[in-house]
């Protein structure tokens, strides 16, 4: 009988051990767990905040309705809310959405805050949306802990945009009036006509333009470009002056691409091709370079130059373009360049140094590839 | 048999059977433990791989906004970053739900991606996102 107490008395020496083991595996497991928890609805609050906002201000700017665009995105960023709120199941408090942006610097004029700077030149764009979410999480075992029963996670997001300048930097010297060399020549034309026929490289690159401006204002209305012109006819004129500046010309100052001013490179550009003046006395592609750089100058945007001509530089006693090329990228001014109606190493060169696109193009199909292209890197740029 | 024999034979005898008893205890209680420390494992991988999906489809997501491309290629582009992170069959799938917005879906199978998945079996994981792209006409 001893004996046998004795055994019983033994029996179960393992089972407090384990049901101990137990409970500090839970609770280690509890711990654990309930900070990856904690992690995951703080990714998700922050995923959730930055997408609303992120998705608010991008349909700002590629909505070129400026009276309907405030209210749309923000209705748009509250939906997107709550869609990727409603995901997750489980309690969360859906707060206000704030579009700070929205609500507090345009209640007045629902337009993009512009400020001009002193030489007159619009100085950069910046919008932002910050949103709040809150996120009450239950955490597993939460009774278990007591008060740390729930942990409120706060995310916010503020997004911005950087503006996109753009000059058109575009050869108007005389050989523009060529005919295009994917074209057959109407009957006794040979090449160059005076003012330009339709088909001529002008003609193309007008239309090629007008194509690109409406592209353009789709994608990103708040984006602003200009004009400049090198080897034009009214250079001509001031060329036996031997005034620097008139080897090339400012047509267009910066000018957002969704506005009526935008509209005047168009209407530039026809009135070139109704009555062309250019007279072949030159190409200073450097000083087309130049003024759109000093154009450009002074801007926080992202700023870029189309560089488009038909040939290489022709202008004795300017600077090489290679000058204005080293000053682009100095200012960190990226140039895509086009050959017209060949290949031109020297614009290959100069697009290579700024880090642009290089293209060639023997029609105005291949050109409109070219322009089309370089749309995707004039999009809306959405900083964080 | 002495006396002093007689009982060094029982206190061995009662030592061995403890020795037994705990024996059959430990192999009763060592599958709870096991079991309770699997599933707490596969608990905490699911949370955790539901991070990783988390993650994953809002970048995807944010892609959407930002980028001009394709949603094949965006989906391409996204399932090499995933891979890269370490995870495994990832998919994506990317839908324009209606003119503004999109759905960003990723899954991933469970037992591909953890090293356990015996006690809660979980089949796979999957996160939803939802962005902004205006649809092309």
């Amino acid at each position: 009988m001893r004996s046998n107490a004795h055994l019983n008395k033994s029996k179960g020496a393992v089972v407090p051990i384990v049901v101990v083991m137990i409970v500090m595996l839970m609770t280690v497991s509890a711990v654990t767990l309930n900070l990856n928890w904690m992690l995951y609805h703080r990714i998700n609050a922050q995923s959730t905040a930055d997408l609303s906002a992120l998705s608010a201000l991008a349909s700002i700017q590629t909505d070129a309705n400026a009276a309907t665009r405030i209210t749309d995105s923000k209705e748009l960023g509250r939906r997107l809310y709550e869609l990727n709120y409603d995901r997750s199941d489980v309690g969360i408090t859906q707060d206000e959405i704030r579009l700070g942006y929205l609500e507090n610097t345009v209640s007045s004029n629902p337009s993009f805050v512009v400020s001009e700077s002193n030489n007159s030149s619009i100085s950069a764009v910046e919008v932002s949306a910050p949103s709040e979410s809150h996120d009450d999480v239950p955490l597993f075992f939460g009774d278990f802990f007591g008060n740390s029963k729930n942990v409120t996670i706060v995310a916010d997001s503020t997004v911005g945009t950087k503006t996109v300048d753009i000059m058109l930097c575009l050869d108007a010297s005389r050989s523009m009036n060529r005919v295009s060399t994917s074209r057959q020549l109407p009957p006794g034309a040979k090449g160059i006509h005076e003012p330009p026929l339709p088909g001529s490289r002008w003609f193309e690159l007008k239309a090629t333009v007008a194509s690109f401006l409406d592209s353009l204002r789709d994608l990103n209305p708040n984006a602003r470009i200009g004009l400049v012109t090198f080897g034009g006819g009214l250079v001509r004129q001031h060329i036996k002056s031997d005034l620097d500046a008139d080897w090339a010309r400012l047509e267009t100052k910066l000018t957002l691409a969704a506005s009526d001013e935008a509209n005047g490179i168009n209407d530039l550009l026809e009135s070139y091709a109704r009555d062309h003046p250019a007279l072949g006395l030159g190409t200073s592609i450097y000083d087309g370079l130049d003024f759109s750089i000093k154009e450009l100058d002074n801007t926080d945007a992202t700023r870029h130059i189309i560089l488009l001509s038909d040939g290489e530089q022709v202008a004795p006693g300017r600077p090489d373009e290679s000058v204005a090329a080293a000053d682009a990228h100095a200012e960190g001014i990226t140039i895509h360049s086009i050959s017209f109606g060949g290949n031109f190493t020297a614009l290959n060169a100069i697009s290579n140094l700024t880090g642009g696109s290089n293209f060639t193009a023997f029609s105005e199909s291949q050109l409109r590839d070219a322009f089309n292209q370089l749309l995707g890197s004039f999009r809306v740029q959405l900083v964080d | 048999m002495t006396v002093v024999n007689r009982r060094r034979r029982g206190r061995s005898l009662r030592k061995s059977r403890r020795l037994g008893a705990a024996t059959v205890e430990a192999a009763i209680c060592l599958p709870v433990l096991v079991v309770v420390w699997l599933g707490a494992f596969e608990l905490n991988q699911l949370v955790t791989l539901r991070q990783q999906t988390q993650v994953v489809a809002s970048l995807t997501a944010d892609k959407v906004v930002r980028s001009l491309r394709s949603f094949d290629f965006i989906e391409n582009e996204v399932e090499t970053i995933a891979e890269s992170l370490g995870l495994q069959d990832v998919q994506i799938e990317i839908v324009q739900v209606d003119n503004q917005i999109v759905e960003s879906k990723v899954t991933i199978d469970f037992a591909s991606n953890s090293p356990s998945n015996t006690i809660l079996r979980f089949n796979e994981v999957s996160s939803t996102c939802y962005s902004y792209r205006k649809k092309e006409n």
